[in-house]
């Protein structure tokens, strides 16, 4: 925003009184924000007109509703790993947000949010678009607050943006009525770095981090389970440091998938429920875990009471309410998952595990036969997802952000689209919110403008947001669109061919012809249905300059294997039907 | 195994203390079964005091979410004396 700083409501504020909306712009410029996602109403108004007078300052999306824009603001988030803003007003704009605001809780999304709420003399009267979000989002924020004063927006707002992404992030939500927008006061603004009564603890005890190798360096046969704690913490290059040293295999969580080079020798595939054959089945040989930013989830566990028993486990977390929360483990380390490793490599020697490796690589041998050479090169049949994906992460470079819905297409994503740098996915981890992609590469493609976005979605979440191509074609961003079309609400429909009898309860899905629908939208679009066709049409949409849907017309009935049953150990993962 | 507990957090004073207190209790499904809030001796510090029936791990739990409500200083939870603790006490003392 180069006319920015000319310009700038900067200069005004220091030579007078600035009105609430200001102070919140103020706020934006001095916390690094140029870029606002939002969808205006009568409450914000007063905000919005304040945006339109200083638009050389920031961009604004509007997105076609506003759980487009909280996506929006969390993809931007998270490929950046700065704090996303998304705007909205009172009553439904505000009550359209909380589907994203549990999501960015549960993925630990930093994300600030401002909402208009009603004149102040109107609160708690049921007045026209009044909605009470301070306590409907409280379950799902890390803080919110109401601004009573319009003098104290700018210590709010900072404390806003420290909670948001310091410590395990997650959104915060200030909630302004209308008149405090307009009311003018003397602004100043010092940024906020500590608080009584929070403190994240970054720093590991010595004497558990000194255990901690003490077991490392002496394990038999050690395995890392990461999860996006890296990521968060920045730590990727320290995490490399940490397995090339201890030697150990390496297992992601969905969410810590990118952390470390996918490529990486001693990188040995995802865990969980649909993740790979041989770090699930490991769980049951290790005699030592290190569980680094990730919170056992039960997706990742499967039966828990079966899980890890024979293995002692150090967990390290910044949050403390993982520490045993879902497991109970040997060593609980509160602390930053960059500080830790940083604390630790010294106390390293240096180890190698070869034949312990290679009983990864044997079952990964056992994977590749009967699951994925079949899924990413089939050579009859339906065109399958994996192929798609394999293709599409062969044709482009390594920077490229992969982003899925939520499905069967977005295992298959985890699974076949190999991530080599760090932030390169964008999925819905701990919610798994359908009508996530769509939006999220929105923002995603904001946040990293020169690296091509690829999104998956299959055709029902693409149903769920599928309005926000239009905020494609009139904010002109360039993103890949690749629609897995099955005609089912796919996953739910694997689950009742494996479960419920094949009993299809509405899960077959008709949808519009997708490539007319993005047409109408200005989005330039194709659709495959062969193999032999597959290629060129992936081609044109990459070459293409600007926004691209291509529709592929995919097998209707595959399933994602390998399996961690409901309810079954994940070492009971299977790899087919039969 | 179900004890008696009372749990007590300090905590700055807000509006909406109370709700996103009781809300970590509520999500669990335990009912706080009585509750006193009071200024503490330290300026500015709440001491809301509740009586809660779950398990000890639970309880641990509970008093980890408690502290990471952002405006939440500390907080403890004791266990109801066990009777049969409370005759070795005495017994101590005869
Ligand atoms: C908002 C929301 N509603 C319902 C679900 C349950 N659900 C999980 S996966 C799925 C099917 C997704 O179908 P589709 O988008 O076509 O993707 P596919 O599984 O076929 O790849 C459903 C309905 C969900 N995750 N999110």
């Amino acid at each position: 925003m180069p006319d920015c700083k000319e310009k700038s409501i900067l200069k005004l504020a220091s030579t007078q009184d600035v009105n609430g909306a200001e102070a919140i712009l103020l706020s934006f410029l001095e916390e690094g924000v140029d870029t606002l996602f939002g969808y205006p109403g009568g409450a914000i108004m007063p905000f919005y007109d304040t945006l339109f007078q200083n638009s050389d300052c920031f961009r604004h999306i509007l997105t076609r509703h506003e759980q487009g824009a909280i996506h929006a603001a969390q993809g931007y988030a998270r490929v950046t790993r700065k704090t996303g803003v998304c705007l909205t007003t009172s009553g439904p704009g505000a009550t359209n947000i909380l589907t994203g605001l549990a999501d960015a809780y549960m993925d630990s999304t930093p994300l600030v949010i401002v909402t208009g709420q009603v004149v102040s003399s109107l609160v708690g009267t049921d007045a026209f678009q009044e909605t009470d979000i301070l306590t409907m989002s409280m379950a799902v924020t890390k803080w919110n607050a109401q601004i009573t004063n319009v003098r104290d927006i700018p210590a709010v707002m900072a404390k806003a943006f420290y909670i948001a992404n310091s410590g395990r992030p997650g959104p915060v939500l200030i909630d302004f009525p209308k008149d405090v927008f307009s009311a003018k006061f003397a602004y100043s603004y010092s940024p906020c770095t500590s608080l009584k009564t929070y403190r994240p603890n970054y720093h590991p005890a010595p004497e558990l981090v000194d255990k901690a190798a003490r077991w490392i360096n002496t394990a038999q046969k050690p395995l890392l389970l990461f999860g996006q704690g890296i990521v968060l913490s920045k730590a990727e290059e320290e995490l490399k440091m940490f397995v090339e040293r201890t030697g150990m295999p390496a297992a992601a969580t969905l969410l810590g998938l990118s952390a470390l080079p996918a490529s990486h020798p001693l990188y040995v595939g995802m865990l969980g429920m649909h993740g790979n054959y041989a770090p699930n089945l490991m769980t049951g040989e290790t005699d030592l875990v290190v569980a680094i930013g990730m919170r056992f989830d039960d997706r990742v566990t499967g039966k828990v009471d079966t899980y890890l028993k024979q293995s002692r486990i150090i967990h390290v977390d910044i949050d403390p309410t993982e520490l045993g929360k879902n497991m109970d483990t040997d060593l609980e380390v509160e602390a930053d998952a960059k500080s830790f490793l940083k604390s630790i490599l010294p106390l390293l020697s240096k180890n190698e595990y070869p034949e312990w490796i290679d009983q990864f690589k044997a079952k990964l041998e056992e994977e590749k036969k009967i699951v994925i050479d079949d899924d990413v090169f089939p050579s009859k049949g339906k065109i399958q997802m994996g192929e798609v994906i394999r293709m599409v992460s062969e044709m482009t470079s390594s920077g490229t952000v992969a982003i899925t819905d939520v499905g069967q297409h977005q295992m298959k994503v985890a699974r076949y689209f190999p991530l080599d740098s760090p932030r390169t996915l964008v999925t819905s981890g701990g919610l798994g919110t359908m009508g996530f992609g769509l939006p999220a590469a929105v923002g995603a493609q904001l946040g990293k403008p020169n690296e091509t976005v690829v999104l998956f979605v299959g055709d029902g979440g693409l149903q769920m947001t599928m309005q926000e191509l239009m905020t494609i074609t009139q904010e002109k961003i360039p993103v890949k669109i690749v629609v897995l079309n099955n005609g089912f609400l796919g996953m739910v429909r694997q689950w009742q061919e494996m479960f419920f009898e094949s009993r299809y309860s509405s899960t077959p899905m008709q949808s519009p012809d997708f490539v007319k629908l993005a047409g109408a939208c200005g989005v330039e679009a194709g659709k495959v249905y062969q193999r032999e066709d597959l290629y060129d049409a992936l081609k044109q949409m990459l070459d293409h300059d600007g926004a691209f849907l291509l529709e592929v017309m995919v097998e209707k009935e595959e399933n994602v294997f390998p399996m961690v049953p409901p309810g079954a150990a994940v070492t009971e993962m299977i790899l087919g039907s039969s | 195994m179900v004890r008696e507990y009372l749990v007590t957090t300090l905590a700055q004073d807000r509006v909406g203390l109370l709700s996103r207190v009781a809300m970590v209790f509520s999500r669990r499904g335990i009912n706080i079964e009585s509750l006193k809030v009071a200024e503490s001796a330290m300026k500015g510090i709440t001491s809301l005091s509740m009586v809660v029936h779950t398990d000890s791990k639970t309880i641990k739990q509970i008093i980890k979410q408690l502290e990471k409500q952002v405006e939440v200083l500390q907080a403890f939870a004791a266990e109801q004396p066990n009777e049969n603790i409370q005759i070795e006490n005495k017994l101590q003392y005869a």
